[in-house]
């Protein structure tokens, strides 16, 4: 075997090479180091990482306006930030309303930071498939597909943005005491399925996509 | 121009290419190699696609698969993106679009592997059903081949499967829809005049998977496109 063709080593691929720089993805989904800003400083990192997220959701919007053209592509960008923005606005006060009654240990900030990394994930999500969704939404000759292409698109942010909203929540939940842990349990997956709901209301109103227009 | 080395690590070794693109060095090299291979290697096995109908359709379909293939890539890289960051690896988007060039590379060779065959399948005759399933299953052994470097460039840790599993149906949607907007590759059996799109309406992908799903259901086998005999070589 000469040294070309001799095997090359297939070991476990390492991290990511250290010196690299950080990806504005890390800063925005939260991902980099936890360095604590204080709260003078971290809301204004949250607000703008909160309007990122709707900027970013709204060009899935923009792709499956293109289906219809002219003014809907407008609606529909404006549409799917609506419905984020709505859940945000509407669902997540409610939870907080409810986890305080609850007494849980949960604070404003903690809430706002969990709330604007599941709108990150959801609109980075939503704005990597608006590529693909805008080929759908141009090229199919049939309205379902789009229809089927925008709400799967849709489902999927949604899902992995509570997924988040949860996942930087739970460690600010396990430290309340027990009674409040329990009732942080029975209300979290009332707050899901009522989230969902307003969302998919919000698009099903303001998306004729969604509704199967074509 | 083509770095070979390169070309032979792919295929040996895509945890070391991996590797190389999440440490982003030399990467460019491998780009460039990279896209040179897709776009050789497609429009051999596009030739070899449109040498079922001969003629013009060659030409047509050596023209359409590498737009077919490096479009779906192009479309495709966002989607990986967000999703590898979602899952925790929110990298640089260098390292993740030249993982995914890198993946590409690795199914364009093994599709150039695959290409002879297909073509000795046209050239026996074989029916118009036999050559799609070889060209589908040359297609499908590529798209395995080149996703090891994309599940090896992910590397260990929670997230992983998912991130994958995803993308897997993100892909296989836009290709999907992508090769059917640029449809006909093997041209229909018998017809005489040979288009480089069809105009017929015939839904979207999407709802033909969702006919043939509702026709396998019911018992009956979905209709085929081709309603007259496969031609034979005399």
């Amino acid at each position: 075997m000469t040294e070309n063709t001799a095997p090359f080593p297939a070991g476990p691929v390492g991290p990511l090479a250290p010196d690299l720089p950080h990806a504005w993805t890390e800063q925005l989904l939260g991902a980099a180091a936890p360095a604590s800003p204080p709260p003078a400083a971290a809301w204004p990192l949250e607000a703008q990482r909160f309007a990122t997220a709707l900027a970013l959701a709204s060009l899935f919007g923009v792709a499956i306006g293109l289906r219809l053209g002219g003014p809907a592509i407008a609606m529909h960008a404006l549409g799917v930030s609506v419905g984020i923005l709505a859940v945000c606005g509407l669902a997540v006060p409610a939870l907080a309303i409810i986890l305080a009654l609850a007494n849980a240990s949960i604070d404003a900030l903690g809430l706002a930071r969990a709330t604007a990394r599941g709108s990150a994930t959801a609109g980075l999500l939503l704005a990597g498939l608006a590529p693909g969704a805008a080929l759908f939404a141009v090229t199919v000759e049939d309205a379902i597909s789009v229809t089927l292409v925008g709400v799967g698109g849709l489902v999927l942010a949604g899902i992995l943005g509570m997924r988040s909203f949860l996942r930087e929540l739970a460690p600010q939940l396990a430290v309340a005491d027990a009674s409040a842990r329990r009732l942080s349990q029975i209300t979290i997956p009332f707050f899901l399925v009522f989230a969902a709901v307003l969302g998919a209301r919000i698009w099903w109103v303001m998306l004729p996509i969604v509704r199967g227009g074509s | 121009m083509i770095d070979f080395a390169f070309l032979n690590r792919i295929l040996r070794a895509p945890a070391s290419v991996a590797a190389q693109c999440r440490s982003d060095r030399d990467v460019a090299s491998m780009a460039r190699t990279s896209l040179l291979t897709l776009l050789v290697a497609s429009t051999a096995f596009g030739a070899a696609v449109g040498s079922m109908h001969g003629g013009r359709q060659i030409a047509f379909a050596a023209m359409k698969l590498p737009i077919g293939v490096l479009g779906t890539l192009a479309l495709a890289a966002p989607a990986f993106y967000v999703l590898a960051a979602v899952f925790g690896r929110p990298w640089p988007l260098r390292p993740v679009i030249s993982l995914m060039l890198s993946a590409g590379a690795r199914f364009a060779l093994v599709l150039l592997a695959l290409t002879p065959p297909l073509w000795l399948t046209i050239d026996f005759a074989a029916p118009y059903p036999l050559i799609k399933l070889v060209a589908t299953v040359a297609y499908g052994l590529a798209g395995l081949a080149g996703l090891e470097v994309l599940v090896r460039g992910l590397g260990d840790g929670p997230g992983k499967k998912m991130t994958i599993a995803l993308f897997v149906g993100v892909f296989l949607m836009i290709g999907g829809q992508n090769a059917w907007v640029l449809r006909p590759y093997l041209g229909t059996p018998g017809a005489r005049d040979v288009e480089l799109f069809t105009r017929e309406r015939e839904g979207g992908l999407v709802v033909q998977l969702l006919q043939s799903a509702h026709d396998l259901s019911r018992g009956r086998l979905p209709e085929t496109e081709e309603a007259p005999a496969p031609p034979t070589v005399p």
